[in-house]
């Protein structure tokens, strides 16, 4: 190996922009350093879980490869279970098909094996680091789906399942992402852009967005998280959130193990968004784990 | 023009309660803002007067001057914590007081909504905490919660049971069968239960002990006409469970005085319908032939962890 991986020293002047520069230079990108790390570094836990950190390779003293351990504290019947999301990976050009990646991510298991009590490191691989994950033996959870509620009176009765007395929205044998944590997190990124919608107990919260469509520009609510505590509401909630935010549609995607799919009536895999991988670390996974997971425990949420 | 328009309605279909039906009602104050003088003026009457009308003394359970949003009313209204607890120690001698609990996954940010626990999105470590603190301030202060309790934003679950068993609270006010005054916690405890409106059940956690749930029927009318009150109930009521034992809810700070007290002028000349109160349930037979659900240890459990 012609190179050394380690975790990376941010008080070393500069490193921030040498991280920034092979990250824009990897995917073409113009973001600047406090920008990456605000989406990356989260030292916001309510239970004193250890922060992010990062992983990096190193030819001398050039950074050639680099992995965000995003630090997350998940919910799960009332115990807080610290996890990590590996994400924001980049390898420099001179260096592929030199194992980076999987060395980087080998490095950072074994670093977050030794810090103890952390449940599991999880990514969400497009295609390209889709394959490495399988190659390490994460357990892959399936896609998440999709549903987009159309603001307009029939196509919006058209998306929600219909919610009868008796129907339960409740689970205390499935993992809830922390919707607090990210919120106080992303409001460091997204500022106003961030919107929160709480009505009669349920809460809604995602960020506005403009997609052009043939030359005209459709206004969207991308949902990154919920909380749904009167799921007999949820319907007149949503249409509330559409009568004080002017937009055409709002976008759900949640994790298909998730409680959220019995709010819909028809959602579909999501085509554009990656599925769930896992690697257990103190946390042991089956197939019958759920995860109430939303957009919002990705890292360009 | 709407109130015209529910009188004509209503004197057409009057909503009456079934004759079949006997009604043991019951007052519940989730008292949170009694540092504010105008609302804990009011409170004081209303307590007063319903114990003139009833017979009964309304359940007052309090929030305590260590929750955050009462803190920072208290600082608003210049009302210290000592200026508080003298006025539950009065409001003692009309109401019977219990506790009110309102937790959070950040007490420092409690003004958010993504911060309220209402439901799955909790902490065992952070709930024992501010409810350890909470009764400490009660304690403290010499303020007994007479072992009754009704959970803030509704929230309830196994863990908070478990706390309040151990802490030694007898009636809990925190499950309905009303859209409005549950969470998904409870709602899915009475439907797997098969509980009906109004029939008291008694939870028991093996090796820790039981509690006894009195429901939260429906909130105080705001509405003067006595067949908006009849037409909300008759949605909840079940045919099957013709004694109907529950309290009515309001906050301190949104009581209706005026057609509250109307309301139970006109249930005390109603024969199917008396009145309890704290001193019946920790007396008599509230405590007989309830209803048993059990919640198991698995409930408790978090994920499978390899330490």
């Amino acid at each position: 190996m012609d190179y050394e991986v380690k975790i990376i020293d941010l008080t070393i002047p500069g490193m921030g922009n040498k991280i920034a520069n092979l990250l824009n230079t990897t995917f073409k990108l113009n973001m600047p350093w406090e920008i990456i790390k605000a989406n990356t570094y989260y030292e916001n836990s309510i239970v004193n879980s250890p922060p992010s950190f990062y992983v990096g390779a190193f030819v001398k003293d050039e950074i050639v490869g680099f992995v965000a351990f995003k630090s997350h504290d998940f919910l799960y019947n009332g115990e807080v279970i610290n996890c990590f999301h590996h994400c924001f990976v980049a390898t420099a050009a001179s260096m592929r098909g030199k194992r980076v990646f999987p060395n980087i991510l080998a490095f950072g298991k074994e670093h977050l094996k030794k810090m103890g009590h952390v449940g599991f490191v999880y990514g969400v691989p497009n295609e390209h680091s889709g394959p490495v994950f399988k190659k390490l033996n994460y357990n892959y959870f399936g896609p998440f789906l999709k549903v987009n509620v159309i603001n307009l009176p029939f196509l919006f009765d058209a998306a929600f399942s219909s919610w009868n007395d008796m129907d339960i929205l409740y689970t205390d044998t499935g993992f809830y992402q922390n919707d607090y944590q990210i919120i106080d997190a992303k409001k460091n990124v997204k500022g106003k852009d961030l919107i929160i919608f709480e009505d009669l107990g349920n809460l809604v919260w995602g960020k506005l967005l403009t997609r052009k469509v043939s030359g005209i520009n459709i206004k969207y609510f991308s949902i990154g998280g919920m909380i749904i505590n009167k799921p007999h509401f949820f319907k007149s909630t949503v249409k509330k959130m559409f009568q004080e935010h002017e937009m055409q549609f709002a976008q759900f995607i949640f994790h298909n193990t998730s409680t959220f799919k019995q709010l819909f009536r028809n959602p579909k895999v999501a085509p554009y968004v990656e599925p769930l991988m896992i690697d257990d670390i103190a946390l042991k996974t089956s197939e019958k784990t759920g995860f109430n997971f939303m957009p919002g425990i990705k890292d360009h949420f | 023009m709407k109130q015209t328009l529910k009188k004509i309605l209503y004197t057409v279909r009057p909503y009456s309660l079934p004759e079949v039906f006997n009604f043991k009602i019951g007052y519940n104050f989730h008292t949170e803002m009694v540092y504010d003088d105008a609302i804990y003026a009011k409170l004081l009457s209303f307590c007063g007067q319903y114990l003139q009308i009833t017979g009964k003394q309304a359940i007052c359970t309090l929030m305590t001057g260590n929750s955050p949003k009462v803190a920072a009313g208290m600082k608003a209204f210049k009302c210290p914590d000592q200026k508080l607890s003298d006025r539950y120690h009065e409001l003692s001698t009309v109401a019977t007081l219990g506790y009110h609990g309102h937790f959070y996954l950040n007490p420092l940010h409690w003004q958010r909504y993504e911060t309220e626990i209402r439901s799955n999105n909790f902490s065992k470590a952070n709930l024992k905490e501010q409810f350890d603190n909470d009764l400490g301030w009660l304690k403290n202060y010499g303020i007994n919660h007479n072992g009754l309790y009704a959970g803030g934003w509704w929230f309830m679950n196994q863990h908070l049971l478990a706390l309040l068993i151990d802490a030694g609270f007898k009636f809990d006010f925190s499950f309905s069968k009303s859209v409005y005054f549950r969470n998904q916690f409870s709602h899915q405890l009475m439907v797997r239960n098969y509980i009906k409106t109004g029939q008291n059940f008694e939870i028991q956690i093996p090796g820790k002990g039981k509690i006894v749930e009195i429901q939260n029927l429906i909130g105080a009318p705001s509405s003067p006409l006595f067949p908006d009150y009849t037409r909300n109930l008759l949605k909840i009521l079940d045919k099957e469970q013709t004694n109907v034992t529950g309290v009515i809810n309001s906050h301190d700070y949104d009581l209706n005085q005026a057609n509250t007290l109307k309301l139970f002028e006109r249930f005390s000349k109603m024969k199917q319908i008396s009145f309890f109160d704290a001193e019946d349930l920790l007396t008599n037979s509230f405590n007989a032939n309830n209803r048993v659900v059990q919640i198991p240890a698995t409930a408790f459990k978090g994920p499978a962890m390899n330490y």
